[in-house]
């Protein structure tokens, strides 16, 4: 009785397993490619947080809310100081209230005081507290009570004091007390521990300009939050408080989501007239609390990223989900056309169209469930495995849900229609009206016309800075690659009489043949397989086109690893590290005769060679060789390096030499030599290249004195700490903030511009795969269809070895062609709009082209491979059926 | 099933195909009738309107003039839907090739039970009825068999069974003896006489004499109308409503102009050729 159910509920559900298979794998392309665009959004998401967070120190990230005693008017704080620990347990309490943790505490009082030394003098000390703070120290004598101070070696050393000794405090305002030291510790140095980095003022040396010095700060007594303000209270001098809620580590980005809302209502709770805390802040006059995170900024960067990629891998995911549905239509085509008989005869006793499409969804359900079982966690192993980030969110799921929810009623549906509209087709005598109308109709003239349409505006508009990938740079290759492969198909026939076809042997003439006369399937399958194979190399041309590019613009937008830019007095004459040169600019130039902007980069050519990312398309020649033109120049003028665009016919005109004009003074050059872009250029005027010491010279003529007209920076390869304490070590002064090489592949844009394409390639290589897993199926139909031929063949003498070989050389021929077509279109289509997906428009060079020689290769393989295989399935095939049953299927 | 009531009955039939190159007439006037509870066999030259009529006869298609009624009921005017619902409730059909009839996953008692759920005969009566139509036709031992593990013989044997669950007005079948030989061909004859000897109007067309021997009545056709009828071992030529009558081959050759004396007698109506 369950054998028979069981039968029934096979025939009922899974009739035909062989033909299910093929369903199968369909759905878990569509499940893979509708489930990983969400996955890879959220992916991006959580990528770029993680990116930030590794980037930033918890100091960065954390919240801080200020305050202090002091106030404008100068009176002193007597009043207010017994109030900390209330306003303390207020903060504290509020924070808890806004649903965060308890926050650290740091007190530190306004000035140092003072403490007697051993040597019958006084020492300045700096009185501070922090939350924890025993646990990032290294106690050498003693230990940490609660009631007891922590001091550093020096200061032990230099009173004399030690672990159980008391520590008298003074202020120049004579309040005094004394404290406890419970132990002694070692003075941290830098690299300093990231605990203490907001802190590091209490510890690490700074850097005076007045004397050029490095003056070390008073050695700082860490006391217990309870002992600091008792101290203070004494003291009677005014306190500056800090309470900071770290970020919790390696957390998804929701959470910090959770969190940046939590500080929002913490601002809120902080600064409501009514509040406890508000309250006692307005009466004891402290200064008012500003909490201030950088979880804000850092949240935007990651809004910013998703907003730009979110487009494109929705358009690609759709895109991959809509093709996949085409096929699912094609294979509920083929299972209509391989069941015809059971179709016809179904339609001879009066089946619907509609029960025959109920049948079909029927039958395509477990098939359904298993793909969408296989490529929702194909989706979503791959995003974890090759997505920026593999901590998906578990938000993500619903959204994951949802888009296979949609592909299952999209499948059914398709399957439901192809089958109905089929059905209908067979019930049908002669070609229906809707047929006819859409023979007449010049498909290919059609879609040439919507990709002039199309491709016309994509040539013509300008690159805008930050508009992230649009649909169109992706469409538009795509149709092009329908149009050339449907003229090449068309054209077919045209060659089949060819008299040099005629002469080869006869598996080449037998293969030319079937693929020259191919009709209607087999110009399907070319311009399929072409779509698929482009697709490929033209996702590969970008992504590596891209990538290149953003080498290239990272080398430009940052002169090296690391560049301090320095204050414009800093002497600085000691010596820099290895990898460093002392390079000058000014970007307020103007070219004379042209009246056009120009920035001017002054370098020491022995010294840039080895510090600047230089990139070889750059220029036609390797930077040594530029440089030498600079150095070896020996005529009366700078010799400069142009790296940009000069107006046409400038330095015909002049023979190369020119006037840069600063207003106030100028310089007249020479060209030596040209490239695109240079490190350090930052925008699109032309940069012009100078000689250190020749352009020093042309100043001193001019009685102007180099390091006080040009700014400048010291460039150098390495890690940004070691450099910037380097340059303090040689005398400089620091300028604005320092800037890093990879501050500018933290760009939102780059990112995700990197990851969608990184995306459309993933996705591009599936619907390769699913192209040439095509072509050989296709090659097995039509095997199918000719067994009366191929066993005629046989029979008129034609060799096995002949007929596996024409089976090959058709397959290969048909895959080749498309590959060919492909190749051909996406690699020129790729190029022609790459102008239109500058992720930095606004910095030089223009976008690079990268031929990509891992997908063609991929896309080579492929084709050998499908070609080798599917001509083994075929060969298989042909030889499985006898020729008996042949003639008796044929009769 | 009466049968004084004709299984199907066609009035000038035409039917007209239209396609890129022009018309094609397959039919110009077919009149035809179908007696119930008797095997008809319609029989021609390629090209001479055989499927033509059998797609009408089965509810298939439509004819672009004339009248043709099925089971009583007229297929002009019919909607797609109400068509579909007359072949479902009242006409069997039978393909030529055994493949074409049957599913190769399904079993022979499988088979006679779908048949059953299209035309909505209830399950105890669809299992009574498979089993007498499987005895009656000689295949009871092979209803649990494959078609694959079934002869070629067997396997229209239970096309035949499939087609007539249910009771249906009308069976046509589609050549139902071109891929048997002959022994085979004869005992499927057989069966099949068997059954319209239950009541089952069958309407077959065939190219196989053997077939056409069996049948209670023949339809020639030619060119699109019907050349004579065979009934009883006589064969008639067929007036149809306008007074048309088409000749027999031998005597068309005998009137190579294309014109004829008609002499009408008290017992007889004699074609001379005009001199």
């Amino acid at each position: 009785m369950i054998t028979r159910w069981l039968r029934r509920l096979r025939l009922a559900l899974l009739p035909l397993p062989g033909q299910a298979a093929g369903l199968v794998l369909l759905v878990a392309v569509l499940a893979a490619a509708v489930v990983s665009a969400p996955l890879m959004i959220a992916s991006a998401e959580q990528g770029a947080w993680e990116q930030q967070e590794e980037r930033l120190s918890p100091a960065t990230l954390g919240t801080s809310i200020y305050s202090s005693t002091f106030t404008a008017d100068g009176r002193r704080p007597v009043d207010r100081l017994p109030r900390l620990d209330e306003l303390d347990t207020g903060v504290a309490r509020t924070a808890e209230d806004a649903g965060l943790n308890r926050p650290l505490l740091t007190t530190q009082l306004r000035r140092p005081v003072l403490t007697p030394l051993a040597d019958g003098g006084a020492g300045e000390v700096e009185l501070a507290s922090r939350t924890g703070a025993e646990e990032h120290l290294e106690i050498v004598a003693g230990a940490a009570s609660a009631d007891g101070v922590l001091i550093p070696e020096e200061l032990a050393a230099g009173t004399g004091a030690g672990p159980g000794d008391p520590l008298p405090l003074a202020t120049e305002d004579r309040g005094t007390t004394t404290v406890t030291v419970s132990g002694v510790y070692v003075t941290p140095v830098e690299p300093i521990e990231q605990w203490w980095e907001a802190q590091a003022y209490l510890f690490v040396p700074r850097y005076v300009p007045q004397s050029l010095e490095l003056v070390p700060p008073p050695p700082a007594v860490i006391a217990p939050r309870d002992v600091a303000l008792g101290a203070y209270e004494q003291l009677g001098e005014d306190v500056f408080l800090e309470w900071f809620l770290p970020p919790t580590p390696d957390v998804q980005v929701e959470e910090m989501r959770a969190t940046a809302d939590r500080v929002a209502e913490l601002q809120l709770r902080l600064t409501k007239p009514d509040s406890p805390v508000a309250q006692l802040v307005d009466q004891w006059n402290f200064a008012n609390l500003e909490p201030r995170s950088g979880l804000l900024p850092v949240l935007d960067i990651v809004d910013r990223t998703v907003e730009l990629l979110e487009p494109p891998v929705r358009a690609v995911g759709i895109g991959g989900g809509a093709a996949a549905l085409v096929l699912v239509g094609a294979w509920a085509g083929q299972r209509v056309r391989r069941r015809e008989d059971e179709m016809r005869a179904l339609v001879a006793r009066g089946v619907s169209p509609a029960r025959g499409a109920l049948d079909a969804a029927r039958e395509s359900l477990l098939p359904l469930l298993a793909g969408l079982a296989a490529g929702g966690a194909a989706g979503w192993l791959l995003v974890r495995a090759l997505g920026p980030s593999a901590d998906l969110p578990g938000s993500v799921l619903a959204g994951a849900a949802l888009a296979l929810v949609a592909a299952a009623a999209a499948t059914l549906a398709v399957v439901g229609a192809v089958t109905a509209v089929l059905f209908s087709r067979i019930d049908a005598v002669g070609r229906g009206a809707a047929a006819s109308i859409a023979g007449r109709v010049p498909w290919l003239a059609v879609t040439a016309a919507v990709t002039v349409v199309t491709v016309v505006p994509l040539v013509l508009a300008e690159p805008e800075e930050g508009a992230g990938i649009g649909v169109l740079p992706l469409l538009a290759p795509l149709l092009v690659t329908v149009v050339a492969a449907g003229l090449v198909t068309a054209l077919l026939p045209r060659l089949g009489a060819l008299r040099a076809v005629r002469r080869l042997p006869t598996a080449g003439f037998l293969a030319a043949r079937r693929v020259l006369a191919g009709q209607g399937a087999t110009r399907l399958v070319v311009v399929t397989t072409a779509l698929a194979l482009g697709l490929v190399v033209y996702a590969g041309a970008l992504a590596d086109s891209t990538d290149r590019t953003i080498a290239a613009k990272a080398s430009v937008a940052s002169g090296s690893d690391v560049v301090v830019p320095l204050s414009r007095l800093s002497p600085g004459d000691g010596p820099l590290p290895g990898a460093a040169t002392l390079v000058g600019s000014e970007d307020t130039g103007t070219l004379v005769p042209s009246e056009s902007p120009a920035d001017v980069l002054v370098v020491r050519p022995d010294e840039i060679t080895d510090v600047v990312r230089w990139n070889e398309a750059f220029a036609d020649q390797p930077l040594p060789e530029l440089m030498s033109a600079l150095s070896g120049y020996d005529g009366a003028r700078v010799p400069v390096v142009v790296a940009g665009d000069l107006p046409e016919g400038v330095t015909d005109a002049t023979g190369g030499e020119l006037v840069l004009d600063f207003r106030y003074w100028s310089v007249p050059v020479e060209v030596v030599g040209r490239a695109s872009a240079f490190p350090g250029q930052r925008g699109q005027d032309p940069l012009f290249v100078a000689d250190w010491d020749r352009f020093d010279e042309a100043l001193s003529r001019v009685s102007r004195q180099i390091d006080l007209v040009l700014a400048r920076e010291v460039w150098a390869r390495g890690d940004a700490g070691e450099v910037t304490r380097a340059v303090v070590a040689a005398g400089f002064e620091q300028g604005d903030d320092v800037r890093t090489a990879a501050e500018f592949a933290d760009r939102p844009e780059l990112d995700a511009q990197t990851w969608a394409l990184s995306y459309l390639r993933a996705v591009a290589l599936a619907a390769g795969v699913l192209g040439l897993v095509g072509v050989a199926m296709h090659a097995l139909a039509q095997q199918r269809r000719r067994t009366v031929a191929a066993l005629l063949l046989t029979r008129m003498g034609m060799g096995r070895r002949s007929a596996d070989a024409a089976g090959a050389l058709e397959i290969g021929l048909l895959t080749g062609l498309a590959a060919l077509v492909a190749t051909a279109v996406a690699l020129p289509a790729s190029a022609l709009v790459l102008d239109r997906l500058d992720p930095v428009p606004g910095l030089r060079p223009d976008p690079l082209f990268a031929v990509p020689w891992g997908s063609l290769a991929a896309v080579l393989a492929g084709v050998l491979l499908v070609t080798a295989g599917g001509a083994a399935l075929v060969g298989r095939t042909a030889r499985r059926s006898t020729g008996g049953q042949v003639m008796r299927d044929a009769a | 099933m009466r049968h004084d009531v004709p299984a199907a009955v066609c009035e000038g039939l035409v039917r007209i195909y239209w396609s890129p190159s022009g018309e094609a007439h397959a039919l110009k006037g077919v009149d035809a009738v179908i007696p119930a509870g008797r095997l008809t066999a319609i029989t021609g030259p390629s090209g001479s309107g055989k499927s033509s009529l059998l797609r009408i006869l089965a509810a298939q298609d439509r004819p672009t003039a004339g009248r043709a009624e099925v089971a009583g009921q007229p297929l002009t005017g019919l909607s797609a839907h109400r068509l579909r619902a007359l072949r479902r409730r009242s006409i069997g059909y039978v393909f030529p090739r055994p493949p074409q009839n049957l599913l190769a996953h399904l079993t022979g008692r499988e088979h006679l039970a779908l048949a059953a759920r299209f035309r909505g005969v209830p399950r105890a009566e669809a299992a009574s009825q498979a089993d007498r139509l499987m005895e009656l036709l000689g295949i009871a031992e092979r209803a649990d068999h494959l078609p694959g593990q079934l002869s070629g013989g067997e396997q229209q044997r239970l096309a035949f069974a499939q087609a007539v669950i249910g009771r249906p007005a009308l069976v046509v079948a589609d050549e139902p003896t071109s891929e048997l030989d002959s022994r085979t061909a004869a005992d499927l004859l057989a069966a099949v006489r068997e059954l319209t000897r239950t009541g089952t109007t069958v309407v077959m067309a065939t190219h196989d004499a053997q077939a056409a021997a069996a049948a209670d009545q023949v339809i020639h056709l030619r060119s699109g109308a019907v050349a004579h009828e065979e009934v009883g071992g006589r064969r008639l030529a067929v007036i149809d409503g306008d007074g048309r009558i088409q000749l027999p081959e031998e005597a068309l050759a005998r009137f190579t102009a294309r014109r004829v004396l008609v002499d009408v007698t008290d017992d007889a109506v004699v074609l001379r050729e005009p001199t």
